[in-house]
């Protein structure tokens, strides 16, 4: 495995949820694996059921939509600790493409394992579940800023 | 409405072309323009004055760079030029009350237009006219306007002149009182007790009645943020109601401002009143 | 309270007969000065040039209600039972309309500021509270860096003859503002009306030579002590209607108080009671020309914090859409953050605002609801008193506005609509510029601008302009040779130096990298003063970004980290996408000995204080610098008034210790 990052169980602490007891750690950690992704690869694709969820651990993935008779849009692009296809636990639809723009690696939790995890452990799941909250709204915050720097007043003659 | 884009594109950046027109209006809008004397001339070097009936025979259906549209939307040919001029010209103003905002003849716009007519011609078949008299820009996109009725001659020599020049007229749309005050008249609806509509009321007349000790009748239709029921609040506590609602139902009644306090006593008070109307005209 | 009666001697008091006024006014005329002076015009007296002394309202009085004011029939030989006239006294020292600058003949495309000629005037019938207005508005006309000289040349050329109150109207309230109703201050002579005519007192040798040259006699006591009864039963017919112990601090605590959105449903926002306030002194500035846009001039007009273009900046932003805003703008400013920046109440209490509203708002009626006695104190929303270096002392002398000519010696592009102008000239005060001042840039027959400072070089300035409007397209088309004229350099600077022996932190969002790049320069000149250094720039899409090739240059270097990020992008670029608060998220510095200088449009340095702020940053070590309205750039047009500041002069460049909530609050 590939240890230049720390354990798995350090990861989850430091990336992902610091707030998970000792034992939601381990049960996590259990289920989780490091992947490193070659530029362009995509690591969840619009459109189709999202299977897994990731936390960026190094490098840069953008997260791109589909616009008809358009190149796809970046809407953003994700960095060490940020998390990609929360809809995993919505039983859900990818929303948008993640793409790595250059080497990265990211850890990966598989949807059915993952759901397995939360439904028996209520702790595990609270945490789980108000880390991917904060994830969504940190994302609809920015969301409101992009779309008020891009439509809205913006600084004018200097 | 045709998007910006696909509007033409100002052809000559030293002599544009200008054209006014006129929809359903009195044509003393475009008179002012007349009343440039001292500039006339000058304004006629600079520009291409390619269709305005008042002053000229020249005929043009566009492109225009500035065209000048007097008058509201009153019957359906007048519907479909608009449409029609609107895709020929890049800034298209509005001049006066009527193209602002419906005008004097928007009175109508309160009234059973079916029965009116029926009453003012013998023969109705030959009137081709819409419901109601409407301000261009609820028809297409307006990108300046002069109001007032008639327009003032200064807003308008300024409006050329910044068009002219390229920066922006200084139109300003404070109330008339910020007139009144500069030019220290004293205020003839806290003096006189007088009915003004100056607070609601757009300047750029100058201050005209109340200089002359008459309460502002709102030719330049409402200013910025008018508070217009706030003023109706204050004037029905020693004036019936219906009087109030009749200073606002002028020139600028169907404005939103104005229509406002109208709506909320019942419309525009008489005269048309359709049992008063004799049923034949006796001239 | 200090009387003035009592201040002279009753021996140095004269009396004047009632039909000696007429001397006095041909004294006055003969001093070579056009004497104004109460009568009555149109229902009301007004304050008019008068040839002599019958056009003065005798045997008039006046009932002043909220919303309603008539003349009576009083005393056939008083002329001064009035009260106070609809006039303000700034009709003469601060004109409706002052031209303000013209083109220069045979210089196609520069202006130059016109200079105002002192009139000599003598006023008559001026009340204490008027007095106190007259006083008011001078310090604030006067205050630094630059004054009005138009003002200064019409207040120095002014006689004051003040005339002590013998009558009050309901609508007074003097004595709740501490100005009247005796004359203390401020009047060259002061009279008192009493039976047969007048007690006279020379309060300066302007007033003695005057007075002296009328030859009267001494004046008994008993007009004396009738003035002195008179003066005190107007006192007492005025009471205390406005209690304003604490009314400063109660009004800024309370800027969400249910009353101020009540308020303005009444209030029609007409810019009545501004514009007959004695001490209001906003203004606008017109630009008038010729048809080819040769020649052409600049006028200075009353404006009212009450209309909507007040706080609007081009590109249509507005600071205050609503009227409330508006509302509270202007009674907290009068009443409240008047002391912070001026020393004093914006308030006289001469009820003007009250009469004169056509719907009758009672300004001390809303004062006692929003912030009466009872109301809470505090939090106070902004500091108390300005920070250091904010509201500069009055100036001794006023320095006029002053235009440097330009020459624009290349241009640059940036973006689609963004340029670079490098100017050069030899002007003294515009190369002692300083990072994250701004100049007002006039071309003829356009509206003034302020643009920042992009970078201070050793033979000029360049300026960044966006093309947002006809001023700043005009900007934008010029090219190498143009010729500019230029007010300035305006404004606080970034205190850079103070970032000295720690980190920091440059966030730009946009064309807010403008006035950041002479901070980039500064610190990069003496970088081995500053520890670590850290930019984080945001734009729209990565054709919107600014100074390209300088940025990728700095970024190369090791010892400072770059970062950007775009709102939008396509799959070319390869950079970050997303908001530049994300790029704070993803440091690992924390704020200890951190200085933060940020710029960007309001929501992007919100966003961005609060990240910053988050690693720990203190409040007083964030800048931030604010767009606001602003006509003449040194603190007299009023536009840009925020909270206890002009941003224009005590800003732009502030810590949000200094700004409070007035940074995040909306309408403030």
């Amino acid at each position: 495995m590939d240890t230049r990052f720390g354990t798995l169980e350090e990861l989850i602490a430091n990336r992902f949820a610091a707030d998970l007891p000792a034992s939601g750690r381990r049960a996590l950690a259990r289920i989780a694996r490091l992947e490193v992704l070659a530029p362009g690869t995509v690591a969840l694709r619009e459109g189709r059921p999202t299977e897994r969820l990731g936390v960026v651990i190094d490098g840069r993935l953008s997260v791109r939509t589909r616009v008809p008779g358009h190149p796809d849009v970046t809407l953003l692009t994700l960095e060490p600790g940020d998390v990609f296809g929360w809809s995993a636990v919505l039983d859900g639809t990818a929303t948008s493409s993640v793409v790595a723009l250059r080497e990265s690696t990211v850890m990966v939790f598989d949807r059915g394992d993952l759901m397995r995890v939360v439904e028996g452990n209520a702790g595990v799941a609270a945490v789980v579940y108000r880390r991917l909250l904060k994830t969504v709204a940190d994302r609809l915050v920015r969301t409101r800023l992009q779309l008020l720097d891009v439509y809205g007043p913006g600084r004018v003659a200097r | 409405m045709p998007a910006p884009a696909q509007r033409p594109v100002r052809t000559s950046p030293t002599r544009p072309r200008i054209g006014v027109v006129k929809l359903a209006s009195c044509d003393g809008c475009q008179l002012t323009l007349l009343d440039l004397e001292d500039e006339l001339l000058a304004i006629a070097e600079r520009v291409d004055i390619v269709e305005f009936a008042e002053a000229t025979s020249n005929r043009s259906s566009g492109p225009f760079d500035i065209l000048f549209v007097e008058g509201s939307v009153s019957t359906p040919e007048q519907a479909d030029e608009i449409i029609k001029l609107r895709a020929a010209t890049t800034t298209l103003v509005t001049i006066g009350a009527c193209a602002t905002s419906g005008g004097i003849q928007a009175l109508r716009n309160w009234t059973d237009h079916d029965a009116v007519r029926s009453m003012v011609y013998p023969d109705p078949s030959y009137v081709e006219s819409l419901a109601t008299a409407t301000p261009v820009a609820d028809h297409v996109s307006v990108d300046l306007e002069l109001r007032g009725c008639p327009i003032s001659p200064d807003q308008l020599r300024e409006l050329v002149t910044a068009v002219l020049v390229g920066r922006r007229p200084m139109l300003p749309d404070e109330a008339v009182c910020a007139e009144c005050k500069r030019r220290g008249i004293v205020c003839v609806a806290v003096a006189d007790g007088l009915t003004c509509l100056g607070p609601v009321t757009r300047t750029g007349c100058g201050a005209l009645c109340p200089a002359y000790g008459r309460g502002c009748y709102g030719c330049f239709g409402p200013r910025e943020s008018a508070n217009a029921p706030g003023l109706a609040g204050w004037l029905v506590q020693d004036r019936p109601p219906a009087e109030v609602a009749r200073s606002f139902a002028l020139f600028n009644a169907w404005s939103p401002a104005f229509r406002a306090v109208i709506d909320a006593s019942g419309g525009p008070p008489g005269p048309i009143d359709r049992a008063t109307i004799p049923e034949t005209s006796d001239a | 309270m200090i009387d003035a009666r009592t201040s002279i001697p009753p021996s140095r008091q004269a009396f004047l007969p009632r039909d000696g006024l007429g001397r006095l006014f041909t004294a006055l005329q003969a001093d070579g000065r056009e004497v104004i002076g109460p009568t009555v015009r149109d229902g009301a007296i007004v304050y008019e040039p008068l040839d002599d002394a019958t056009a003065l309202p005798y045997g008039v009085a006046a009932r002043s209600e909220p919303g309603r004011y008539r003349l009576e029939t009083g005393d056939p030989e008083r002329a001064f039972d009035y009260g106070v006239g609809l006039t303000p006294w700034k009709r003469v020292t601060f004109p409706p309309v002052v031209p303000l600058t013209t083109t220069v003949d045979d210089e196609p495309g520069l202006v130059q500021a016109v200079v105002p000629h002192r009139r000599a005037v003598a006023l008559i019938g001026v009340r204490a509270c008027e007095l106190a207005a007259i006083a008011t508005q001078d310090r604030v006309l006067r205050a630094g860096p630059a004054g009005d000289v138009d003002h200064a040349a019409r207040q120095s050329g002014t006689l004051v003859v003040a005339v002590e109150c013998a009558a009050a109207l309901s609508t007074c309230f003097c004595t709740s503002m501490g100005t009247g109703p005796e004359v203390e201050d401020g009047a060259d002579i002061v009279l008192s009306e009493v039976d047969g005519g007048f007690t006279v007192r020379a309060r300066t040798p302007d007033g003695e030579r005057v007075v002296d040259g009328l030859s009267l006699p001494a004046a008994g006591d008993e007009p004396v002590a009738q003035a002195t009864a008179q003066v005190a039963a107007v006192r007492a017919a005025i009471g205390d209607p406005l209690p304003t112990d604490g009314l400063a601090d109660r009004l800024r605590a309370n800027p969400d108080h249910p009353r101020w959105a009540e308020v303005a449903e009444r209030c029609l926002a007409c810019t009545n009671c501004t514009l007959v306030c004695p001490t209001c002194f906003c203004t606008s500035v017109t630009v008038a020309s010729d048809l080819d846009g040769v020649a052409a001039s600049t006028e200075r007009t009353w404006d009212s914090c009450f209309t909507l273009g007040f706080g609007r900046i081009a590109g249509d932003a507005n600071f205050r859409p609503k009227v409330a805003d508006r509302y509270r703008q202007w009674l907290t400013h009068k009443f409240s953050t008047w002391w912070d920046q001026f020393g004093s109440s914006g308030c006289v209490g001469c009820g003007r605002c009250i009469t004169w509203c056509p719907v009758g708002i009672d300004v001390r009626e809303e004062l006692l609801a929003i912030a009466g006695p009872t109301e809470p104190v505090g939090p106070i929303p902004w500091p108390i008193a300005p920070a250091d270096g904010h509201a500069p002392a009055p100036l001794a002398t006023v320095a006029p506005a002053r235009y440097a000519t330009v020459h624009v010696s290349a241009v640059r592009r940036e973006t689609a609509d963004t340029i670079t102008l490098r100017l050069a000239t030899a002007d003294t005060g515009l190369l002692a510029s300083r990072p994250g001042q701004f100049v007002m840039v006039a071309q003829a027959a356009q509206t003034v601008p302020p643009i920042s400072i992009s970078r201070i070089r050793p033979d000029g300035l360049e300026l960044t302009v966006r093309n947002v409007g006809p001023a700043t397209a005009a900007l934008t088309s010029l090219g190498p040779g143009a010729r500019l004229s230029v007010r300035g350099p305006f404004g606080r600077p970034w205190p850079v130096e103070s970032a000295q022996g720690g980190d920091v932190v440059i966030v730009g969002g946009g064309i807010g990298l403008a006035p950041l790049r002479p901070v980039i320069d500064a610190i990069m000149r003496e970088r081995h003063r500053y520890r670590a250094l850290y930019v984080y720039l945001g734009a729209r899409t990565p054709r919107d970004r600014l100074f390209v090739d300088e940025v990728q240059a700095i970024a190369g270097r090791t010892d400072l980290e770059v970062a950007e990020i775009v709102d939008r992008a396509g799959p070319e670029w390869f950079g970050r996408v997303g908001v530049v608060t994300q790029l704070l998220d993803q440091a690992t510095w924390t704020g200890e000995r951190t200085t933060a200088f940020i710029c960007g449009p309001d929501r992007m340095m919100q966003a961005t204080a609060r990240a910053i702020a988050a690693r720990g940053v203190a409040v007083d070590r964030t800048w931030v610098t604010l767009e606001r309205n602003m006509a003449c750039g040194v603190g007299l047009c009023g536009h840009c008034q925020l909270g206890p500041y002009f941003v224009c002069r005590d800003g732009p460049v502030f810590s949000l210790a200094e700004l409070g909530d007035t940074f995040t609050v909306e309408g403030r």
